[in-house]
C-alpha cells in the first residue's frame, strides 16, 4: 500500500479540471462555472488543502488605483496537480465498463 | 461602505496561514460582487459561507493543535514543578502528624493517607505551579500547551478527589479499626455497632459515585454526603481557577517578578482567610482575572514606552 501517492477527491478535481480546462480563476469564478458542484463555503477550504499538497498556486490580484477592500486571489493549477488528473482520468477510462462482479 | 471588515477582523483570530490562504480570499471575493452587483442576497450567502469557512479553519486548528506534543523542554518543566509540588504537599502532611489527637504506628497505611492527602491539595496547587513555573521560563510558549497541561490537572484533580483521596482514608479508617482492636458491641433492642460500618458511612471514605448514589438516599447521613460532594466539586473548580492563575501569573514580565510573588500571596491570603470556600473560590478567580487584566495592561504600558524611547 503506498500511503504517499497522491490522492485526489471529488472536489479537488472539479477544481483541477475547470482550471486545467481555462486560465486563472478566482474561487467564487470556480463557484459559479461548477454549476452547483462546488460550494462557496467549501472552495476556499479546498482551495487552501490544495495550496498545501501542491495542486494549485497561487497569485493576489493587485488592487486597480482607488481600489478598496482585500485584493484578490488567484488560482492555477500546478504541473503536479495537472500530471495527478491526468492518472487520474487514465485511471477512470482504464476502469471504465470493468465493474466488478458480486459474487 | 465596503462591507466584509468585521470578516476580516474575526479571520485574525485563525492561524495565519487559513487566514491568507482561505478567509481573506473569501472576504476579497464577497467585496468585489458587493461593489459589482449591490445584491444582498449575494452577501448573505458570503456571510454564510464565511462562517462555514471560519468554522472548519477553528476546528482544523484545534484538532492539529491537540495532537501536537509540546516541546520537551516545556514538558520537562512541567515535569519537574508537578513533582515537586507534589512532594511539598506530602511532606507537608507528614508535618503535621505531630499535631494528630492520637499517636499513631508510621507504616504503609497512614502512609497512603499521607499521599492521599498531599495529593487531595497538591494537585490542584501543581496545577498552578506547573503552569506558572513553565511559561515565566518560556514566555513564548503555546497557549496549547499551557491548556492541556491545565486540562491534565483538572482531570487529575477529579481522579484524586474522586477515587484516590477515599479510598486512601478508608484504608486509614480500616488500620485503625484494626490497630485500636475496636468490638462490635450490642446493646439490648438496639442495632449492633459494627466498627467498619461506620468507616464504610465516612463521607470522607466514599468515592464519588458512591457518594452520589448515597447522598439520594433517605439516610440522616444524605446531607453529609451532599455537602462532601459539594466540597470535591470545589476542589475541581478550584483547579480550573488555579490553571488559569498559572498562566496569568507565569505571563508577568521578568521585570515584575515581586508582583508575581505577591500575586501568590495575596491569593493563598484569600483562599486560607475566607471562611466559606465557595466564595474563596469566587474572590480567588476575580482575583485572577484582574491580575490578569493588570498584568496585560503592564505589558502594553511596557511595550508602547520602550517604541516610544526608540
Amino acid at each position: 500500500m503506498h500511503s504517499d501517492l497522491p490522492r485526489l477527491s471529488g472536489t479537488e478535481r472539479t477544481i483541477l479540471e475547470l482550471l486545467v480546462a481555462g486560465q486563472e480563476q478566482f474561487g467564487l469564478q470556480m463557484v459559479e462555472q461548477s454549476h452547483g458542484a462546488l460550494k462557496r463555503g467549501t472552495v476556499y477550504v479546498t482551495l487552501g488543502r490544495m495550496m498545501e499538497k501542491g495542486y494549485v498556486e497561487s497569485r493576489t490580484e493587485p488592487l486597480p488605483p482607488g481600489g478598496i477592500g482585500l485584493p484578490r486571489r488567484l488560482y492555477r493549477a500546478t504541473a503536479h496537480g495537472r500530471r495527478v488528473l491526468d492518472a487520474w482520468n487514465i485511471a477512470v477510462q482504464a476502469f471504465a465498463g470493468h465493474a466488478p462482479r458480486e459474487a | 461602505m465596503t462591507p466584509g471588515r468585521l470578516l476580516h477582523s474575526l479571520a485574525h483570530w485563525c492561524p495565519d496561514r487559513a487566514r491568507v490562504q482561505v478567509l481573506e480570499p473569501l472576504v476579497a471575493d464577497l467585496q468585489h460582487e458587493w461593489s459589482a452587483s449591490r445584491r444582498v442576497g449575494r452577501l448573505l450567502r458570503g456571510y454564510v459561507a464565511f462562517c462555514w469557512a471560519f468554522a472548519v479553519c477553528v476546528g482544523q486548528s484545534v484538532a492539529r493543535e491537540a495532537v501536537r506534543p509540546p516541546p520537551r523542554i516545556f514538558s520537562m518543566r512541567v515535569g519537574a514543578a508537578f513533582a515537586a509540588t507534589l512532594g511539598a504537599a506530602t511532606i507537608f502532611q507528614f508535618a503535621l502528624i505531630p499535631l494528630w489527637p492520637m499517636p499513631i504506628a508510621l507504616n504503609w497505611t497512614p502512609f497512603g493517607l499521607m499521599v492521599a492527602r498531599g495529593l487531595t491539595l497538591g494537585v490542584p496547587m501543581a496545577t498552578l505551579t506547573t503552569i506558572m513555573y513553565a511559561r515565566a521560563k518560556q514566555p513564548h510558549s503555546r497557549a496549547a500547551d499551557a491548556f492541556k497541561t491545565g486540562l491534565a490537572g483538572v482531570l487529575l484533580t477529579l481522579v484524586v478527589v474522586g477515587w484516590i483521596s477515599p479510598l486512601g482514608t478508608r484504608a486509614y479508617g480500616m488500620h485503625l479499626v484494626s490497630q485500636l482492636r475496636l468490638p462490635t458491641q450490642s446493646v439490648a433492642g438496639r442495632e449492633s455497632f459494627h466498627p467498619e460500618r461506620a468507616v464504610d458511612a465516612n463521607p470522607g471514605a466514599k468515592t464519588w459515585p458512591e457518594l452520589a448514589r448515597a447522598a439520594r438516599g433517605a439516610s440522616v447521613w444524605a446531607q453529609n454526603y451532599q455537602r462532601e460532594s459539594g466540597r470535591r466539586a470545589e476542589l475541581v473548580i478550584l483547579s480550573i481557577v488555579l490553571a488559569f492563575a498559572g498562566w496569568t501569573l507565569g505571563r508577568l514580565r521578568p521585570e515584575l517578578a515581586l508582583s508575581r510573588s505577591m500575586g501568590c500571596c495575596v491569593l493563598a491570603l484569600l483562599v486560607t482567610q475566607t471562611s466559606n470556600s465557595g466564595t474563596a473560590i469566587t474572590m480567588f478567580a476575580l482575583s485572577t482575572v484582574l491580575l490578569h487584566l493588570g498584568g496585560r495592561n503592564a505589558r502594553m504600558a511596557s511595550h508602547l514606552g520602550l517604541r516610544k524611547a526608540t
